[in-house]
């Protein structure tokens, strides 16, 4: 109430809103059918479905639902991971993760898709399993397995098994994120062999489903080929095996909805803080719902990404009441920062309109202190090319202020978020949060870029450092174009959002009007912690 | 004064309250099985053997300083005797005198005044009670003919007799009856009406002769001559036949030096208008509520005053009859199931405002199958028969009640029969209609109001936020509501609209309980937590395993078990004995037995298999 409510420029009744709706509509279409096929679609998955269903088993998604509280969201993360890797047979990698409610708890679920190459990992399944641990161990959350897999994916044991993220990553996680308090709960509803043993095996307790739950370090093709020993799956690792012989699990039940009745019982007994656990670091006011609407987005995005758009009209359609408090704005204007509450909790946001000059990475460089020492929480809006270069630039220092807006928010021990709404270019990435800053979430909507630099200057410099390395009467117009089309072409392949999200660059790709109910469940995690340590806290006037 | 009521109930409550406004003190009666009931609780009650034990409540009164008894109606309130001893033990008794009782109390004596008083008579025999003069009497009067029990009532000890020749076997099937019963197997033999309706007519008498009608109450819808729906006045009647039923009703009440209130019942033939006397009743009805919404009079008053000898006030001799009132009578029945009696505790009980509702339970009342399944009357008014019936209608969509099944949604049902629009009805309605089916259990629209409730209770950002779906993936989050008859409802998926926002409903988060009425009826739901619907049960589960093992070294003590007996989770199969201690070895779920592979006095080793099953999901 206390802040003054942004005046929207945007003329909602333009032809040019209008176009921009539709073309953002459509991204967003994209978005859904590619997410609907990482959930029940992708070629041959039909018949994986079908046999899943036979034998009594629930979708992944299915699973979390019947466990996590009615009425409550999802925070699904990464839906998109591996799209268009390892020729599109496993959409999401075999893997659903994200953070759920039971009983007013949040936990991190992470869920193997056996519908995907029999939930086997890939090594994006895996980033994407060490990844959610990473969100539980620093948003002090519980981990809820529901294991479901047939291991690691063999063809590719190189890139999944021997690095520092690889599984060695995910049990020494585990073990850890026990050790700090944060129960690691397992459900075993199919296949735990090998190394996928030690999911169950690490966790504080475990729950097998009989008739499908199977635990061995060696399943028994491989007993059979180490002792010549033939022996049933289930008498090997079943659910009796390990409830009644070997002690590896605790819980023995008849059928999935009664190991989700059990999980529900013993998360009961975690005496963990609730989300609306009261006392928590962050203060939260009442909620008021931002003054417009948040399918304007799609309208103030121009189509022509080359048109610029004003971050304050998306801001103004994030906060609470449209409301926000502006620092210092009549200096270094391509950076706007102020303070304003998602969902009822304060948050400094700082947001690009373009080009980073020295005054704007400066403004960013003092706001960043600021929120530290008041122990605010910051949100970064990416909507840049990045850092200025030029003559004036240089002179001007533009290499260490931005150098101390990246220092700043590397420093910054308050918990940070990035929503990628238009470019992520250059060292603008850096300053401005990047995946390599590590904000809590980081999450983009469907229109944002990332690279290096966009592909129209790609273009252009490394034509011309081409061009300087070769001998002039060596090469032709056509090669050049040539190399000219081949760099576009990786440019513009790479710094789709798809590409990255494929990666994990981000925690997956949003719908804008998402954005704000998504921050608020973020912020919420925070909440509920304690105070994080604080950081120097010296706020410089630069 | 002090007053006794010897009754229990909506009635025992309804007579406190306006002894209470009139100044006098209230002493009420209870029994052992009825101690916790809402008039015990609210008035007090002092225990008693039993309502029927005359002598106990007379001692009580005395004990208590009481200078007088209220009867109510049903128990004592039509026992000459009672009403004589209260009197010789010298408290006044709230209600007609004995004789008048007395000499009402027989069907054949009623009838013989009636005639006496010039009061139509269905055409009828009661003089011998020989079988050939039974028989000729039908003969002669014409069939259909009736046969019912002369001590009668309560629809017991009564027969329809089609022809002649079946005249015999209903005889004998009404005297034994009858004698069963009423310990009486005289009987009477009358015309059987074809368009029945029972219209009766409000008396009220004083002590000094003076005897005055308060106006007719339509009866008709009965269901095995119990009345269940009640109108002031009746409808559909002329002039002549209006004041034809007073007169006959003041000239019979004059006859018999009437003192208090009471009803005389007719039959009215639907079709001519003819009227024939059925009975008096020499106490408060039940339905008097009509009565008073539409004169502004209060019968319990007026039976006070003129049992304390004083004469009927000068107000009653301009009585006026102001539009028109019905009473709903709420009983604990479910009527797609043949009115049959539903017990259990009421723990949602909601009433509209703007009505009477005259109850004896509250939220929290037991229904218990030792009295009367009625809970209360639901009594609204309005300007004329349309704007009561319409009243009604409101007051029955807008009633809540949880726990028990109710007639309401029957009477609510009943409101838009054209029979009952049109006042078309005889008695035999419910006999010649189909009565509707229950309704399907309104489950989604259940599940739909509870999570509506509990969004309204968000108080964090993912309940305030709810179950949105950030993916194509829509949430399949089950809910389970289990209805009062114990089945399990499973509502799978969002159940995002509610059509009907006028639904009346209740929804007690505490106590997860959802209620909402549909076409009258209640529909009470509790939410099931998923811990509880999906658990095992332990005794139920496949044992799992194929063998019981012994858990460490031992000699077998006992063997309980052999090939092919069937155990359940927890069955002990076999003792073991093991450093001087005995232990049992128990079946983990159901299973057979298949082999048995030790005998008593046994060694065996740690792990070593005892007993080989057959669980159940091999």
């Amino acid at each position: 109430m206390t802040f003054q409510t942004i005046p929207s420029r945007i003329d909602t009744a333009s032809e040019l809103f209008a176009t921009n709706t539709t073309a953002y509509q459509e991204l967003v279409a994209t978005l859904r059918e590619r997410q609907q096929i990482a959930i029940d679609g992708g070629q041959g998955r039909q018949k994986s479905i079908d046999r899943h269903h036979a034998r009594g088993k629930v979708m992944a998604r299915d699973r979390i639902d019947l466990v996590t509280d009615d009425n409550t969201p999802f925070l699904e993360f990464s839906t998109l991971a591996a799209w268009g890797q390892y020729n599109d047979e496993a959409p999401g990698a075999g893997i659903v993760t994200g953070v759920g409610v039971i009983h007013g708890v949040p936990w991190v679920f992470i869920v193997n898709d056996a519908t995907i190459k029999g939930g086997s990992l890939l090594p994006v399944s895996i980033k994407k399993h060490v990844r959610a641990q990473d969100i539980a161990a620093e948003n002090g959350l519980g981990v809820i397995y529901l294991v479901d897999s047939g291991g690691a994916f063999l063809p590719l044991q190189d890139e999944i098994f021997p690095d520092r993220d690889h599984f060695g990553g995910s049990f020494h996680r585990q073990a850890r994120m026990s050790a700090r308090g944060l129960p690691q709960l397992s459900v075993v509803l199919g296949g735990c062999t090998a190394g996928g043993a030690y999911v169950p095996a690490l966790s504080d307790e475990v729950i097998m489903v009989e008739g499908i739950g199977r635990i061995f370090l060696g399943g028994p093709p491989i007993v059979k080929a180490a002792l010549g020993e033939i022996i049933d799956p289930d008498d090997l690792g079943g659910a009796v095996k390990h409830t009644r012989v070997s002690g590896v699990s605790d819980n023995i039940v008849s059928t999935e909805h009664e190991a989700y009745a059990r999980l529900r019982e013993i998360c009961a007994t975690t005496n963990r803080r609730k989300v609306d656990h009261d006392g928590g670091w962050l203060e939260r006011t009442e909620v008021e719902p931002p003054a417009y609407p948040a399918e304007d987005i799609y309208g103030i995005i121009n189509d022509d990404s080359r048109i610029p758009f004003d971050a304050t009209e998306i801001i103004a359609r994030l906060v609470d009441g449209s409301r926000f408090a502006t620092f210092k704005p009549e200096w270094g204007t391509s950076i706007i920062t102020g303070f304003a509450r998602i969902h009822g909790y304060l948050v400094g946001i700082i947001a690009n309109n373009g080009i980073i000059f020295s005054e704007a990475a400066l403004k960013a460089t003092h706001f960043i202190e600021l929120c530290e020492q008041r122990r605010i929480p910051l949100l970064f809006l990416q909507n840049t090319t990045g850092y200025m270069v030029g003559d004036d630039a240089e002179a001007s220092g533009i290499a260490k202020h931005g150098a101390k807006m990246v220092a700043a928010v590397a420093n910054a021990t308050v918990p940070k978020y990035t929503v990628l709404i238009g470019g992520s270019y250059g060292a603008g990435n850096y300053g401005m949060c990047g995946r390599g800053f590590d904000p809590r979430f980081l999450f983009a909507w469907p229109n944002s870029r990332i690279a290096t630099m966009a592909a129209d200057t790609a273009e252009t410099v490394l034509v011309d450092i081409r061009r300087a390395g070769l001998k002039a009467d060596e090469t032709s117009e056509e090669q050049i174009a040539e190399i000219a089309r081949t760099i576009r072409e990786q440019y513009e392949t790479q710094s789709d959002p798809y590409y990255a999200t494929s990666r994990l660059w981000d925690d997956g790709l949003i719908d804008p009007i998402h954005t704000r109910d998504i921050l608020g469940l973020c912020l919420s995690l925070a909440a509920r912690q304690d105070e994080p340590a604080a950081g120097p806290g010296i706020v410089y006037r630069m | 004064m002090k007053i006794l009521i010897a009754n229990r109930g909506e009635i025992a409550l309804r007579i406190a309250r306006t002894a209470q406004r009139l100044g006098h003190v209230v002493v009420g009666i209870t029994t052992d099985v009825d101690s916790a009931s809402q008039h015990a609780v609210t008035l007090n009650a002092i225990t008693v053997p039993s309502y029927l034990d005359g002598s106990a409540i007379i001692a009580v009164a005395k004990e208590s300083g009481c200078d007088a008894i209220h009867p109510g109606y049903g128990f004592l309130s039509e026992n000459a005797d009672f009403a004589r001893d209260v009197v010789a033990a010298g408290l006044i008794w709230i209600g007609p005198n004995a004789e008048v009782i007395n000499s009402m109390g027989s069907k054949i004596n009623a009838r013989a005044i009636a005639e006496s008083a010039g009061v139509p008579l269905i055409p009828g025999y009661a003089d011998s009670q020989a079988d050939s003069d039974l028989r000729s009497a039908a003969d002669d009067i014409g069939y259909p003919v009736l046969i019912k029990a002369s001590a009668g009532g309560g629809g017991r000890g009564i027969r329809i007799v089609e022809s002649s020749d079946r005249f015999a076997t209903a005889l004998d099937e009404a005297r034994t009856e009858a004698e069963r019963a009423f310990g009486d197997g005289s009987v009477i033999v009358e015309r059987y009406v074809q368009q029945p309706r029972h219209v009766e007519v409000q008396l009220i008498g004083d002590r000094h002769g003076r005897v005055k009608h308060l106006g007719t109450r339509e009866c008709s819808v009965q269901r095995r001559y119990q009345k269940l729906f009640e109108e002031a006045p009746a409808p559909n009647l002329s002039d002549e036949t209006r004041n034809g039923l007073h007169d006959a009703a003041v000239r019979l009440g004059s006859t018999v030096g009437y003192d208090s209130a009471g009803t005389v019942e007719f039959v009215v033939d639907g079709t001519t208008g003819e009227f024939f006397f059925l009975e008096m009743n020499t106490r408060l009805q039940v339905e008097h509520p009509v009565t008073e919404a539409i004169t502004g009079l209060d019968l319990v008053e007026l039976m006070i005053t003129v049992a304390s000898g004083q004469p009927l006030p000068s107000t009653l001799d301009d009585v006026t009859f102001t539009g028109h009132a019905c009473e709903a009578r709420i009983a604990a029945e479910d009527a797609s199931q043949g009115f049959m009696p539903s017990i259990g505790t009421i723990d949602i009980l909601d009433v509209p405002a703007d009505v009477r509702w005259d109850s004896g339970v509250a939220e929290g009342s037991t229904i218990t199958p030792h009295f009367d399944s009625m809970v209360a009357k639901l009594i609204v008014s309005g300007e004329d028969r349309p704007a009561a019936l319409s009243a009604m209608r409101s007051a029955l969509d807008e009633l809540l009640i949880a726990g028990v099944n109710t007639t309401a949604g029957f009477h609510r049902w009943l409101l838009d029969r054209q029979e009952l629009v049109d006042a078309t009805f005889s008695t035999r309605l419910l006999d010649s209609i189909e009565l509707p089916a229950a309704p399907d259990p309104a489950v989604e629209l259940a599940a739909a109001l509870w999570r509506e409730h509990r969004r309204g209770e968000a108080s964090n950002v993912w309940t305030e936020i709810g179950a949105i779906s950030m993916t194509p993936h829509h949430h399949q989050r089950s809910l389970g509501l289990r209805s009062d008859d114990g089945e399990i409802h499973e509502v799978v998926g969002s159940s995002e609209t509610l059509e009907a926002a006028s639904m009346r409903s209740i929804v007690d988060g505490a106590r997860r309980r959802v209620a909402l009425n549909i076409g009258g009826h209640t529909h009470a739901f509790t939410v099931v937590p998923r811990t509880e619907r999906w658990a095992a049960d332990p005794t139920g589960r496949a044992s799992g395993g194929n063998a019981l093992v012994s858990p460490f070294p031992a000699v077998i003590a006992e063997v309980r078990v052999a090939v092919g007996d069937e155990l359940k989770g927890g069955d002990v199969a076999v003792v073991i004995e093991a450093m001087k201690m005995l232990h049992s070895v128990t079946a983990s779920g159901a299973a057979t037995v298949s082999e048995v592979l030790v005998a008593v006095g046994d060694q065996v080793a740690g792990g070593q298999e005892l007993i080989k099953l057959n669980s159940e999901n091999d």
